[in-house]
């Protein structure tokens, strides 16, 4: 298994459209991707919209990525560069 | 006179009619039950199937008419469609014998009532979104529209809330504003309405059905209606316009003007253009030639890669927009943040803005590069057409595509088809790399042309769109500066042109660096050529009286 950490420092958030993005990539990936939000003790399936969204991720939120597959190395690398890219 | 208060979206006025858009009923009343589940489940995907449909075609429009974030808006509407969480919900509810008209509906609320509750108010807004989907896939099963009706005369129009898809279509000259009762300004309806321009105010409450056909000025700014507008609220408006209509009429003087400078070497200013659309606008707009053409949308509109008969003809309808003047067309620059799905640049790379892109993507596959260069040379027999190719880093690259070219040319001839072997064949200066062997490159150009946001993106190693990193991109950075003089005294010194086609050659802070560093074109959005000539005949009138 791989995990990132990663802290939220955009305005408003994961929203809506960096989590279609989230989603893109992840489903790129053969690994089981999840969306951890320690603070709130809650998960998603990234490769999942409305789960994702569902979140309700905030500026300041540090959350965990944690891919668990055969791809999880590039899964891993793939989604720190999209939250990076889209500016989050 | 009678004021609506609601939230301020998107700036500017607008005095006219108002024109109330009847309401739609969304309660699914008339419950219907499915009398067949298996039946109405084939048509609920087959109603998806048709938005998925609708969406892509919304989504390439945007794209062209205004551009990538806004276009996202409805690759993110069809990603909602077609997540399993909706769909399943959807057909859970038609096995239990609800029809599915009825169950998109339920499922869109419930949905959208998740996003309402929640914390973030700018998740809450995400409401809409989902409901929008919903209701229109609920039209499409009942066979209804949501086409805006055709107006006679240009209006303001109030309606409880318009879709980001209505919103796209709004006609410019027809709706001068909007207002809508319900709706927030983070929605994606206000984004795409500031970046059109229109005036809108949203969450005014209830719009009244009485307010239809009365007179109106919308001020965008304050966020207010003015109903039945007292003579004070008309004389501000005026005033507004009047100061605007000067503004405009200043820039129409410079209609058919070129400016020179005092050693008389013309200073042109072409639009840059990434549609058919936009071609005729350049010509509307007074533009000297189109700087750059966007062979993307061609890849975008088809869905695949467009045949070599395909692009001849569509580049012959380019140049029917600009007889006698020059067009110039920038060969496919997917990757990156123009991403060609079916294309093998991708997000699985890394780093995109550093990958698999542009004119790398066509030498790795060449194919790509030989259609869309038979397709050039063959339509450049109908007039000025040149082919500029993206992304140069090194002049083994340019040799690379002229070795393409002339491989191109020799099967033309061949196959005894028209063509104009003489076609020019210019390059872009986006890399630091390719400003900094401008001398090299020149010797095989035909011209250059400064693509400058992917100048300053790779030259200062920050993306223009990330807001912490302004200072790093905003005004003309001095090392920006430095690599576009290198650039224009390369060319220059090989008697090549040289144009501007990135967004600081419509920035007014920009022109006179630009004019002074010895650009011969300004390529800047159609609307903005007047504005540009203006500027640009304004610096050179200061520079001559200094001199």
């Amino acid at each position: 298994m791989k995990r990132i950490v990663y802290t939220i420092s955009d305005e408003n958030g994961i929203h809506a459209r960096p989590a279609g993005k989230i989603v893109n990539t992840a489903r790129l990936f053969q690994s089981e991707i999840r969306l951890i939000l320690p603070v709130k003790d809650t998960s998603a399936d990234a490769k999942k919209l409305f789960a994702v969204m569902g979140l309700g991720i905030r500026k300041g939120d540090t959350i965990h990525i944690e891919a668990e597959g055969a791809d999880a190395e590039e899964a891993a690398a793939a989604m720190q560069n999209t939250l990076t890219e889209a500016g989050l | 006179m009678e004021i609506i208060q609601g939230k301020a979206v998107s700036g500017g006025m607008a005095y006219g009619k108002i024109f109330l858009l009847g309401r739609q009923d969304y309660t699914a009343e008339h419950r219907q039950s499915a009398e067949d589940p298996q039946q109405e489940i084939l048509r609920f995907r087959e109603g998806c199937r048709a938005l998925a449909a609708e969406l892509d075609v919304l989504y390439s429009k945007t794209l062209e008419a205004i551009g990538e974030s806004e276009a996202e808006i409805f690759s993110l509407h069809r990603m909602m469609l077609e997540e399993d969480t909706f769909t399943e919900s959807v057909e859970e509810k038609i096995c239990q014998g609800i029809s599915a008209s009825d169950a998109v509906l339920d499922t869109g609320e419930a949905f959208a009532a998740m996003f309402a509750a929640m914390d973030n108010p700018y998740m809450q807004a995400r409401d809409a979104d989902i409901r929008s989907i919903a209701r229109r896939l609920h039209e499409i099963l009942e066979g209804r529209t949501t086409e805006l009706p055709v107006f006679t005369e240009p209006v303001i129009l109030a309606a409880e809330d318009l879709t980001p898809a209505q919103t796209v279509d709004l006609k410019k000259d027809k709706v001068l504003g909007f207002i809508t009762a319900r709706g927030s300004t983070s929605s994606h309806t206000a984004i795409l309405a500031r970046t059109l321009g229109i005036p809108a105010v949203t969450a005014a409450g209830t719009l009244s059905e009485s307010l239809h056909g009365l007179e109106g000025i919308l001020d965008g700014e304050q966020g207010t209606l003015y109903v039945d507008p007292d003579r004070q609220t008309i004389n501000r408006f005026e005033q507004n316009r009047q100061n605007e209509e000067e503004r405009k009429a200043r820039w129409e003087t410079m209609r058919g003007h070129t400016c020179r400078t005092r050693e008389g070497k013309a200073i042109r200013i072409y639009a840059n253009a990434g549609s058919l659309e936009d071609a005729a606008a350049a010509a509307a707009g007074d533009a000297e030639g189109i700087g750059l053409f966007r062979s993307e949308f061609l890849f975008m509109q088809y869905g695949r890669n467009p045949t070599e008969e395909e692009q001849y003809n569509t580049y012959r309808e380019v140049l029917a927009h600009m007889p006698g003047k020059e067009v110039i067309i920038r060969t496919l620059d997917a990757g990156a943040d123009k991403q060609i799905p079916w294309l093998p640049a991708g997000t699985a790379e890394a780093n995109p803005a550093l990958g698999l892109r542009a004119i790398r993507l066509c030498l790795r596959y060449p194919e790509l590069l030989r259609t869309q260069l038979r397709a050039m040379y063959r339509a450049a027999v109908h007039g000025k057409l040149c082919a500029m190719i993206p992304m140069i880093t090194l002049p083994s690259e340019l040799e690379q595509v002229h070795a393409i070219a002339e491989e191109v040319r020799r099967s033309l001839e061949e196959e005894k088809i028209p063509f104009a072997p003489d076609m020019p064949l210019g390059i872009m200066i986006e890399t630091p790399s390719a400003a900094l062997c401008a001398g090299t490159l020149a010797e095989k150009s035909a011209f250059f042309s400064i693509g400058t946001n992917d100048l300053t993106q790779y030259t200062m190693a920050a993306d223009r769109e990330n807001g912490a990193l302004t200072y790093l991109t905003e005004t003309i950075p001095e090392s920006v500066k430095r690599l576009i003089l290198m650039t224009t005294s390369a060319a220059t010194a090989a008697g090549i042109p040289v144009s501007v086609c990135g967004e600081l050659a419509g920035e007014e802070h920009a022109i006179p660096f630009l004019v002074d560093a010895g650009v011969d074109k300004l390529s800047v959005s159609p609307g903005q050529v007047l504005k540009v000539r203006s500027a640009v005949q304004r610096h050179l009138d200061t520079r001559e009286k200094a001199e």
